[in-house]
Order: C-alpha cells, then structure tokens, then sequence
C-alpha cells in the first residue's frame, strides 16, 4: 500500500508540474515559421538557368510574420487541429489479459504495437506484445498502388469504405517460466478484430461539405487581405521591394540541394527578419499585416468549429476478442495456483461507445460479455463467464514542449464473474476455491507522448476489491510502452 | 539581380532565335513567365480551374482580383473542382494580379499528409498553363499570388 501512495504522489506531482511547461510554448513568429517552413519543404524554391520557381521571395508569404513580429503580446495563433486521444494500442481492455480497462473506438491507421505488463482484472504475470492495425491500410501498405487510389477515391466505394473502418490485433505472451496449462513463451495469447459501425470523424465525410464550403468565405478573406497587403508592399515600396526580393533569392540560391532542416530554417528566417527589418517602419504596410492576421484569426476560429464538430461526433464499434487462455501465465507469488484441467478459450463481444464530456475530454463506455469456446464442467449458467461494464474518461492535459500532450485517463470497470473465470475450479495450494462473484475496479494513467516519434508511455495506477484469480485488494502500479508506426509512415 | 515586380523581370534573358519566338506567341497566348507570372493579350479572358485531390475543398479566390472582376464563378459545395473567369485590361500595360488561398484537413485515416492543389490557367485566345500548389498537413492555408501581364 506504501508504494501504492507513492505512486500516487509521483503522478499528482507529474501532473501538477505540466501546468509550468505550457509557459515555454513556441512563439507566433516560430509558429508562422513552422508553417512556411513546412510549405518550403513541399515545394522548394527552385533557381534554374532559364526560369526562377520561387514563391519565398514574394510578400504575400510574410504578412502574418511581420504582425506578430511587429505585436508587443498576443498569441495569435489559433489551434485548428484537435489532438485525438482516442487511439488504441495496446491490447483491447475487453480482453481480460489487458492492462487497459476500456477497449476505445479508433485503433492506429496502420500499425500499432504495444508492450504490456499483467492485467487489470487478472493477476497474472504475462508479458504481451500486442500488434493492432487496419486491415485495408495494411494491405495499401504493401504498395499495392491500385488499392491506394481507390482508397483516396473510396468514398464512393462502398466496400473500401467497409474494410477501412474494420481493424484486427493480434498479441502474444512473451513471458517466461512456469505456466497455467504448459505455456510457451511467444505463443498466441489472443487476437481480435474491430469495426466501426458509426464513425464520422473524417472531414472527407459528406455530411461536413456544407460546413467546409462555408467556411471559403472566410478564406476569401484572408485573400482579400493578403492581396490587399501585397499590393501596398509592392507599389507603394517598389525601391525596397525589389531589394529586399534580391536578398531573399541570393538567401534562397545559397541553400544547398541537400540543405539540413535547420539550414532551411535558418534561410527562411533570415529572409523574414530581412522582410520585417526592411518594411516593419512603415505604417501602412503594418496596418494592412494586422488585416491578414486578423482575418486568419478568424478563418482559423471558423475551421476550428468544424474540425471540433467532426473530432466531436460519436464513434459506435463492436468488437470480438478472442483469447488463448492457455497461455495465461497464474500467479505464484505466495501460494500455489493450479486449475483442474484443461482450460477453455474464451470469446468476448463488446459494444464500444466513445464521444465527448467537456471540452476535448472523450468518454468511452463498453459493454461486453465474455464466453468460454466450450461448456466448463458443472457450469450452472452455461457458456456465459462473465458481464462486464467500464467507462473512461480522457483528459488531454498541457503541452510539455519536449514531450507532447500527456493524456490523463481515469477509469473505472465492473465485472460481474458468474462462472470461475478459468472454466476450471482454481485450486489454492490444492484447495479448491470458487472465484464467482463481482470486481470493482479504478483506474488512473498518465501516457506520455515521445513527440513525432509515434511512441507513448503509460504509467498507470489501478486498484481493485480484488482480481479474478486472487480474492484481496490488489493496487499495483504500471509503465508500458506503446508505438503508433502511423508517425513513422506519415514521414515517409 | 534587381528586379521590377511583374511577369517579365522574373524570366532570365529569352536567348531564342526571334522566329522561335514569334512562333511561340503566335500559338501560346497565355504564355507562362516562371513562378506565378504569365502573359495574356489585351481583353484576353482567362479561365482559372482548379481542382483538388481530396476533399476538403478549401481554395479562396481573392475577390475581386486587382485590376478585373470575376465572372462564370462555378463551384458547388462537396465538390472537389471550381473554375471562373477574368478579362484582361483592353489597353497596353495592363495587369491582372489575384491572391489564392488554400487549406486542407487531413483525415487521421489518410497516409497521405497533403493534398495537392491543380491549377489550369487558360485564355480565350489560346495557351494554356498549369500550377501545383502542395498544402502539407497543419501547414495552411497557403497564400499564392497570380499575375497576369499584357
């Protein structure tokens, strides 16, 4: 229990410091930097013999930048993209050799793997490494190219369509030593598959042309203004304009064809702090920049609104787990555990339903049963082993700069045993023993992110009246390791 | 190089024969002068169309343009293609110059983090030139600026 209470005075405190790591934030001007470097990036300037493709020497690139440059305090920026903290990893938390307590509505796009240590409501000393991913990504993934434009063109076919939203996992036991039925280590401990049979949260869905199309008329504003903007650069400073233009190619040319990140950075920034050097004494060129940015203000506010609509609709998924309880590997800590014989597979349907509270906080609630794959012996309710209800909430906290957006999650699950949870009687130091009856479970977890690098790690703390297999309170804590290869594809 | 704002400064000198030339103008009257830069007879009108390889569309017309006014503007809501029309100046040294915006908002799904932007320019008299403009995810929306010149 003494660990237990330092556990839980090491993530209050974790908690309590992210607040402070929000300060550090990157600025307005780095924003504006981040975003001209990233359309650099995907087109670069390019300074033939016969023709020069540059964009970056033009004004209209620089309005933004020199307003905040130019603004004593404001953070300008508006976010438009919400970060999801609806993605599953690991093992679903339907399977009961999961460490989650809720299986969630979306999986990783392509692949997703996790580490994983115990189980919430079993206590149990495997080691699992989960493999989750979607099926129709998976097989795009493997070049075929036909698949992948149909895909991009798949909103009009409707079995595209279908297996996009169909997803399976697959985990095994790595773990070592002694075993509930003759385990083997790296042998198949489950595997299951998920579809969505509501989810709209893609802002290619239908339903959203009529708030896409809207919000043009807010982007037309922002080319109003930057044209406007422009304009007064160009003829009202023609001198300046023109050599200000011819500093910012000889910049540009310099670069070289294998030029690092931050060589591109650098150039951008010396072409913008010349920009801002050059034109920010003039007040009719700062008049007309407080235009652009304010009409990006709002174009970023309106495009917000729909992308928060879109994160925001309810995702309704069923899902079947199916999970080898041979490779269950029992306790062994102060007592012997041992079962009666073989034990029986077990089949777990589940109803995910997952949508918002307040805010960017996202609730998930399921409702499973679990059946044994064949009847135990003297079973009174028949395949039925368990039903189970958990909901969670998802709280995304402040930004650590280094790190990411850490998600607090806080959980809670109840799970009504009817039969023993093995399908065999458990024997407790050869006494048989029944483990009928109810789990209350809590769960609190912090997963921090590895920014751009698609890994999290989840430390966690779950308490419980008691497990499956153990009839004791049992608060345990845990660190695990989760990768979303989706990151490492979308670099490429 | 210093240089002028406008379509002919942003060309390197033309080192063609002058019937190379004159063969060129003769069937390319929108001639394409690098970057977003182009040439267009005087009263030529011009078709912009541009379409987008996924949705959503999100591509803003500067309205009106400097120096004309749009006109046929056609684009319907969940479509992935607009297209309208400006006139050129009738007298000498005209110029036409418009600001473009575009965004997009990459599906969580979508491996492919970017949509790319076609546009087509086309005159009434004959020529025709195209753009590709690449918005990256989280990267809009962004700004280019067309100029027309007689």
């Amino acid at each position: 229990m003494h660990k237990a209470k330092i556990i839980v005075i090491t993530l209050l405190g974790l908690i309590a410091g992210l607040g402070h790591a929000q300060d550090t934030a990157t600025s307005p001007q780095d924003k504006v930097l981040n975003k001209l470097f990233l359309q650099y990036k995907a087109q670069p300037c390019a300074f033939s013999d016969t023709v020069l493709t540059c964009e970056f020497d033009r004004p209209d690139h620089y309005g933004d930048y020199i307003a905040v440059a130019k603004a004593t305090k404001q953070s300008l920026m508006v976010k438009t993209e919400l970060d999801r903290t609806d993605k599953q990893v690991g093992q679903t938390g339907a399977a009961g050799n999961s460490s989650s307590t809720v299986s969630t509505g979306s999986v990783p796009w392509l692949i997703g793997v996790a580490l994983e240590h115990g189980a919430v409501t079993q206590s149990v000393e495997n080691n699992l490494i989960t493999f989750r991913g979607n099926i129709a990504n998976v097989i795009k993934a493997a070049k075929l190219k036909d698949y992948i434009q149909s895909y991009r063109a798949g909103e009009d076919n409707m079995f595209v369509r279908n297996i996009s939203k169909a997803s399976f996992s697959i985990s095994y036991n790595t773990a070592q030593g002694a075993s509930a039925d003759n385990l083997q280590t790296g042998s198949l401990a489950g595997y299951s598959f998920h579809f969505d049979v509501y989810n709209h949260r893609d802002p290619r869905d239908s339903r959203y042309d009529k708030a896409w199309d809207n919000l043009l008329t807010d982007l037309t504003k922002v080319a109003n203004a930057t044209g406007r903007f422009s304009v007064i650069v160009r003829r009202n400073h023609a001198t300046e304009t023109s050599a200000w233009q011819t500093r910012a190619d000889n910049t540009l040319k310099a670069l070289a064809a294998d030029a690092t990140d931050q060589q591109i950075r650098d150039a951008l920034q010396s072409v913008a702090n010349d920009f801002v050097d050059t034109f920010g004494k003039f007040d009719d060129v700062n008049q007309t920049a407080l235009q652009v940015v304010a009409t990006l203000e709002d174009y970023g506010k309106q495009k917000g609104q729909v992308v928060y609509r879109i994160m925001h609709s309810p995702i309704v998924s069923v899902e079947y787990v199916g999970t080898k309880q041979s490779s269950t590997q029992l306790p062994q800590s102060s007592s012997t555990l041992t079962v009666a014989g073989s034990l029986p597979d077990l089949s777990t349907i589940n109803v995910i339903l997952e949508t918002y509270l307040l805010k960017d906080s996202q609730f998930t609630l399921n409702a499973s049963t679990t059946l044994f794959n064949s009847t135990p012996a003297g079973s009174k309710t028949g395949n039925v082993r368990d039903y189970r209800f958990a909901g969670q909430a998802d709280i995304p906290l402040p930004e650590i700069p280094p790190l990411g957006k850490p998600t607090l999650s806080l959980s809670g699950l109840f799970l009504s045993l009817l039969e023993e949870p093995l399908g065999q009687q458990v024997l407790v130091n050869g006494v048989a023993q029944s483990r009928t009856g109810n789990i209350g479970l809590f769960q609190a977890k912090v997963s921090f992110p590895v920014k751009n690098a698609g890994i999290a790690i989840p430390i966690s703390i779950t308490a419980s009246n008691r497990t499956e297999l153990i009839k004791e309170n049992d608060v345990r804590g845990s660190v695990g390791v989760t990768f979303n290869l989706d990151h490492i594809f979308a670099k490429q | 190089m210093q240089r002028q704002f406008g379509a002919h400064t942003r060309c390197r000198p033309d080192s063609r024969p002058a019937f190379v030339k004159s063969i060129v103008q003769s069937e390319d009257k929108v001639r394409d002068l690098g970057t977003n830069d182009f040439q267009a007879d005087p009263g030529e009108t011009i078709t912009v169309k541009v379409s987008v390889d996924k949705k959503p569309f999100l591509c803003a017309f500067q309205n009106p343009p400097d120096g004309s006014v749009w006109k046929n503007i056609l684009h319907t809501p969940g479509s992935v293609t607009a297209s309208r029309q400006f006139t050129m100046p009738g007298g000498a040294n005209g110029e036409v110059d418009f600001n473009m915006q575009f965004d997009t908002q990459i599906a969580a799904g979508d491996d492919d983090k970017k949509a790319t932007y076609t546009l087509e320019f086309s005159g009434s008299a004959g020529g025709n030139a195209t753009r590709m403009v690449i918005v990256p995810e989280n990267a809009g929306p962004v700004s280019r600026e067309y100029t027309f010149t007689n």
